[in-house]
Order: structure tokens, then sequence, then C-alpha cells
């Protein structure tokens, strides 16, 4: 039928057009306007067609142009727009990476900043710990000579607790740069002894609280001008009715408190404290748009195209307890590795697999007739409902199936509209009745389409 | 733009565009490879999303992912592969919108079927393949054909020709590639 040299033709001009070469793109979207116009030859256009035909992304091209023509405003505006908004990416990018630069010579300022008043800061709680373990001593020595305590001794305490009071406002004063760190912890450490002070004090006897009396009436006569020398004066009051080994063991309570009080701001300050991780379905496609929180925070959040999300978290001790939701899918509930460095994978279940679990039973003597049964029983009475209402989709219910075949619990987790809801709710009350394998009760979802 | 000018890549091509970007991951030179396909993908948003402002933000999104992707990945042919990324963007977003509300097309998640014929008629003795593959064409798809590729005509002249719609002249093309394509192949399995 067709000559040699025909097919030669054909031949050589499909291998030029078929072979797998992808040039970039020669055609402007001004080619591709006049196009639509009908501006080009019928040569222009032909070649246009065949690399269309070649290449997706030009045929999709000319499709999208061809659609904006039915839209509000032109493609050109919006070409426009955009290329506004590329400009200014760039130039926010640009922005960025200058403040940066200068901001990071601030960094190093206040790191240091930070490193020094750190330091002093220790200086001072050593300090302060060696006077105060000093006064413990001392007093030991009294009150081993001496059993009850005489007015000369306390007036040695009190003038020892001044000094050490002394010292430690001295200190604060050279080192003004650690103003802040040093004045929370100190009141952290005077509303410390405060309390220990309280408790103690209820624990002194009437005889001696009038002893103490007296020596707080010495103490106020000559008022420090130190705030701190309060809790540190005060306290040696204490040490005057208890015995040594307890003053010691409530200095080391404070300790306590103050290390944890450092440990818990120092956490905090910590960044990048986060979870991550990336959701997909039981293929491992990600799932996009599925929620991501902790239990019992409100804090959540949504996962992006490609399943991945961060979840940032002050304390991830208690983030051990993650809920995932996605529409479709079941709720799932679990523990993840808190390693801001880990990408956890969560795969989850589709919705309905959890059915598998449930058998259908006429009644209780007769025996199971499966789950296909109850299908066929819900879609041939949903009929009458779809009589009512024009209104389609899918409704997701949910219930609790406990070991006596009751149900109990109803959820609706997608609506169609209230009048399916309740008829849905019906339907599966009047249903044959439903059991469970093994366990006590469990939570079946259930999803009808009303088309 | 003013950040372009500062550059004197406007006659580099892609490849190099992006080599020098995986050198230097400075984002001005991305910008400059991306604005050449902006318009492109911009109507490639708009025949997937349908709207033009999702259109805009999907191709400024697309931008973003570029950004750390570009580097991680080896790309021989550029405007194929941000082709590729630009459409697995905007199917992404239409099935999340499909979570959303459940019912759409679902003809448009379907993925275009590669037409290429990746070399097979680099080999000699599969011109005999291709004439009887051209017979086994219906006559209609086989007069498009040889209007199209030999005689060069534009769809316009052959819907003239043929007295058929343009939309028909060109699915009678497409459907003969596929056709062809699929004749081809299975007889080159048999081989």
């Amino acid at each position: 039928m067709y000559g040699e040299k025909y097919y030669f033709r054909l031949n050589s001009r499909l291998i030029l057009i078929m072979k797998e070469e992808k040039n970039d793109i020669k055609f402007s979207v001004e080619e591709i306007r006049k196009y639509l116009d009908g501006q080009l030859t019928d040569q222009e256009m032909q070649a246009l067609e065949k690399a269309a035909l070649e290449d997706p992304f030009l045929s999709d091209a000319i499709e999208g142009i061809g659609e904006s023509r039915n839209h509000a405003y032109s493609f050109e505006s919006g070409v426009a727009d955009l290329q506004n908004r590329l400009t200014q990416r760039i130039r926010e990018k640009n922005r960025k990476s200058a403040m940066v630069l200068l901001f990071s010579k601030w960094k190093i300022a206040a790191s240091v900043i930070f490193m020094l008043g750190f330091t002093a800061l220790i200086i001072i709680y050593i300090s302060n710990k060696s006077h105060r373990s000093e006064i413990a001593k001392s007093f030991k020595n009294d009150s081993g000579t001496e059993n009850l305590v005489s007015s000369p001794t306390n007036k040695r305490t009190d003038t020892s607790a001044k000094s050490s009071s002394a010292t430690l406002s001295a200190n604060s004063d050279s080192d003004k740069r650690a103003i802040v760190s040093i004045l929370h912890t100190e009141r952290v450490i005077k509303s410390g002894n405060k309390k220990l002070l309280t408790l103690k004090l209820s624990k002194i006897p009437d005889s001696q609280i009038k002893k103490q009396d007296d020596q707080s009436t010495v103490y106020l006569s000559k008022p420090s001008s130190d705030s701190i020398a309060e809790p540190a004066t005060s306290n040696s009051v204490v040490k005057n009715d208890v015995s040594s080994p307890t003053i010691l063991q409530s200095d080391k309570k404070n300790e306590e408190v103050k290390d944890n009080n450092l440990a818990r701001s120092a956490y905090k300050s910590l960044p990048g404290n986060y979870i991550k991780g990336v959701v997909t379905d039981e293929k491992g496609n990600p799932i996009p748009n599925a929620a991501v929180s902790i239990k019992g925070a409100k804090k959540s959040v949504v996962t992006d195209q490609t399943g991945f999300f961060k979840l940032y978290t002050i304390d991830p001790e208690f983030a051990n307890q993650i809920i995932v939701n996605s529409v479709g899918y079941e709720s799932f509930s679990v523990k993840l590795n808190t390693d801001s460095s880990y990408t956890n994978l969560i795969q989850l279940i589709p919705a309905s697999t959890v059915l598998n679990e449930v058998v259908i039973k006429k009644n209780s003597t007769e025996s199971v007739i499966g789950w296909d049964a109850f299908r066929n029983y819900i879609d041939s009475n949903k009929k009458i409902l779809t009589a009512d209402s024009v209104l389609k989709g899918i409704e997701v219910i949910s219930f609790i199936v406990n070991n006596k075949n009751e149900l109990s619990a109803f959820k609706i987790e997608k609506s169609v509209s209230p009048a399916h809801d309740a008829e849905i709710i019906r339907l599966i009350k009047t249903a044959p009745p439903l059991t469970i394998i093994k366990g006590k009760k469990k939570r079946l979802r259930i999803s009808i389409s009303f088309n | 733009m003013s950040f372009l000018k500062n550059l004197k890549n406007s006659t580099a091509t892609d490849q190099e565009l992006v080599r020098l970007y995986k050198q230097d991951g400075d984002i001005r030179v991305l910008a400059e490879l991306y604005q050449r396909y902006m318009e492109l993908l911009y109507a490639v948003c708009i025949k997937y999303l349908k709207e033009q402002e999702a259109a805009k933000d999907a191709v400024m999104a697309i931008f973003e992912e570029l950004v750390p992707k570009l580097l991680k990945h080896e790309v021989v042919h550029f405007s194929g592969w941000l082709y590729m990324v630009a459409k697995n963007f905007c199917l992404m977003q239409l099935r999340s919108q499909k979570q959303m509300h459940i019912f759409q097309d679902t003809e448009i998640m379907q993925l275009t079927e590669n037409l290429h014929l990746n070399g097979v008629f680099d080999k000699e003795e599969n011109l005999n393949q291709l004439s009887k593959c051209m017979d086994a064409l219906s006559p209609d798809q086989k007069q498009t054909v040889q209007l199209f590729y030999l005689q060069e005509k534009c769809y316009k002249e052959i819907a003239l020709i043929t007295d058929t719609d343009w939309n028909k002249v060109r699915s009678l093309i497409q459907n003969a590639r596929r056709n062809l394509k699929n004749c081809m192949e299975k007889n080159i399995i048999s081989d």
C-alpha cells in the first residue's frame, strides 16, 4: 500500500518526535497567547501542537492559559503579581541574612555576659554555703559548751550571719551584669527559707518562742539595709532553737530547692525542644492535614503536604502521649521518641478495618451471619431515608459495643444532616445485635454513603 | 527585576544555573532560573487548581519547595523535573482538599501516560513493525496522523480538511499515538 520511502519519512519524523529528549521549552507564553488568539500561521500552529504532544508541561500550560481566559483577572496581571512576590521574597531573604549577621555579634556578647553572670552566681552560691556551714559550725561549738543559749552567743551568731549576708550583697553589687539571674535565684532561696522557717517555728514550744522574740527584737533594733540579710539572720534565729544536725539538713533542702529551680529554668530556655515525625497511611503514602496533638493539652499541629509535623513542647516528658487524627483513619494514640533529631514514623489505619473485629449475630443463640449481612441490612433500610432527603454524602458514626451486645455512646463523626444522624442511630439500634469476639467493649466506626 | 541585574546569568543554560545554585545555594540564582518558567508554571497551576489566587499561592509554595529540594536532588532536565514537582504539588493540594469534602473529580488524579517510545524506533527491524501498526489504526486515526506528521497540517487545517471538530482532531492524534506506542511495545515484547 505505501512505499518504503513513505515509511522512512514517517519513521524519521516519529523518531525525532518521540525520542525521549526533553529540550528546554522553546515556546514562550506570548506564543501560546497568539496561538490561542489564532494569530499564528498554520505552520507555527502545527509546530506548537507537535511540541505540546511531546511535552506535557507545554500542553498543560496551554490549557491553563486557555482556562485563565474565563477568569475575572487577566493572566498577565497574575504574572505581574507573582513577579512582585518573588522579588519581595528574595529581598526578605537578603534582609534576613543581614539581620542574622548583625544578631550574631550581639549573640556572642550576650552569651559572654550570661556566662560571666552564671559563674558569678556559682561563686556567690559556694561562698554563701561555706559561710552557712561556718555559722553552723560555730554554733555547734557554742551549743557544745552551753546548753541554753545566752545573749552574748546570740550576738555572735547574729553578727556572723550578718557578715555572710554582707558578703553576699557586696558580691552581687560588684557584678551588675548578673543582676537578673542572681536576683531571681536569691528570691528563690529566700522564699524557700521562709517556708522552712514557718514550718520550724510552728514546732517550737512556747517557752522558747519567748526567747526567740527577744532575739528578733535585738535583731530588729539594728535593721539591715539589705533584704537578703533577713532570711539569713532569721535562719540563725531558728538555729538557736533547734539542734544543729537539723540545721544542716534544712540547708541541704534549700540547696535542693535551688538546684531544682536552676535546672528547670535552664531546661525551659533550651531551644529546639520538639517532636517530629511523618504520618503515612498503611502503604506509606503521606497523609497531609492530619492533626497531631498532645494528650490532655490544647496544643496541636497539622501535618504538611509530605505528612511531616513538628510539635514544639516545653517539656517532652509531658508529650509522651501523642494523638494523631485524620479523616477516614483511625484515631491513633502513641508514645513517641521525644528526641528532636529523631523522625517518628506513624502509620494510620483506615477507619473501616476495625470492623473486621466484629461479627454480627442474628440473635444470641443463632449462628453468626457476618458483616455482609449487616451491610445489606443497612443498605436496604437506608433507602427509606434517601427518599426523604436529597442530600448526598458519607455519614460516619461510631459507638461502643459491650460484651452484653449493648450499644452506647453514639457519636456522629461525619454528618450529612441531623435527619440522617437520627435515622442511622435508629437503624443501628434496631439492627441484628452486634457482638465482640474478645474484650469487654469496643468502639465501632461505621461509614454509610448516601448517593 | 532588580536583583537579576546583578547576575549575568540571563544567557546561562538551565543546567548551568542549577549547578551554580547547588554550588552556592544562592537563592537569587534559583529565582532567576525559576522566573524563566514562572509564567508556564502559573498556567499549569491554573489548569489544575482552577483558581487564580490558589494558583499564585501554589507558584510561590513550589518555589519554597525547590529551595531545599534542588540542593538535594540530581536534576538533569530542569524543566521536566520542575513540571513534575509542580504537578505533584497541585495534585497533592487537590487530594488534601478531597479529604475535606469527600467527593470531587477523580479523573484529575490520573497521571498522564508516558507516550514516549523510549527509543524503540532506533532499531531498523522496528521499521516494518511501524507500518503494521499504522495499518492497525482506525481509518480516522491513520488519516489524522498522516496529515499531522507527514503533511504538517495544524489541528485547525485538519479539522477543515476532514470536516471534524478541533477537539476531535486532537483526541484522534493523541489516541493514535497511544495505540502506536502500545502496538510497538507489544510486538517488541513478543519478539
